[in-house]
């Protein structure tokens, strides 16, 4: 359980072990889209639904997942 | 010639981008889009992660004006500023300074675009601009697109 900030938005996210899908849901997003999470390093990371957050990602993004063209 | 603004897609896609830009001006400022016909939507300061040459950006995203359009169809296309550098100088990736002539107008306005190919877009309804996709999901894509740098630049 705990703040997570969100595409610049502060979520509330409950659970001990909260996961990606959870992150989603919290934040009112298509159930479809990418979490991306900002690891402190600077790697973005996409994150599998099922995968719990990684505790010492900086942020997160929620995403329309995409390709580059 | 019928004056597009006439037909009843061009009015409905107006509709919603005169919404989406009274939206997005609260959280980027100065939001604006083609009134005339809904072609484009501009957003004249948009923050982007550090690394790069400049902290803001000009940001123009194309708007699909077909039958079906724009929130059935998702944008491809946004513009930025072509000089757009890493701090280190660096040219992007997936960044394109030249195009097709159809593009000269935005090229020759100091423009270079970005092509962003959306899978699964599930825009939202009129009615909760919050809940599905929209410009707003879009320009959360765009901010996440620079902050992973190591993509863009093909630093290690």
């Amino acid at each position: 359980m705990g703040n997570y900030i969100v595409n610049g938005e502060v979520i509330d996210v409950r659970g001990e072990q909260p996961t990606a899908a959870d992150l989603k849901r919290q934040a009112n997003s298509v159930l479809s889209d990418w979490v991306m999470a900002s690891m402190p390093n600077g790697q973005i990371v996409k994150l599998e639904d099922h995968r719990p957050l990684p505790a010492n990602a900086v942020d997160y993004s929620v995403v329309t997942p995409f390709t580059y063209g | 010639m019928p004056s597009i603004t006439k037909d009843l897609e061009t009015r409905r896609r107006l509709s919603r981008l005169k919404t989406e830009a009274l939206l997005l001006s609260r959280r980027f400022g100065d939001a604006r889009f083609d009134t005339e016909s809904g072609t484009w939507f501009y957003v004249e300061r948009f923050p982007i992660a550090a690394g790069w040459n400049k902290s803001h950006i000009e940001v123009l995203i194309d708007i699909p004006y077909g039958t079906p359009g724009y929130p059935s169809v998702p944008p491809e296309w946004f513009w930025t500023d072509h000089d757009l550098r890493t701090t280190e100088g660096q040219s992007l990736n997936h960044f394109f300074t030249r195009g097709p002539s159809t593009d000269k107008e935005h090229l020759n306005h100091g423009w270079g675009h970005f092509c962003v190919h959306l899978i699964g877009w599930r825009p939202a309804g009129g009615a909760d601009l919050l809940r599905g996709h929209s410009l707003l999901t879009y320009l959360d894509l765009i901010a996440t697109i620079f902050r992973d740098r190591r993509t863009l630049s093909g630093a290690r």
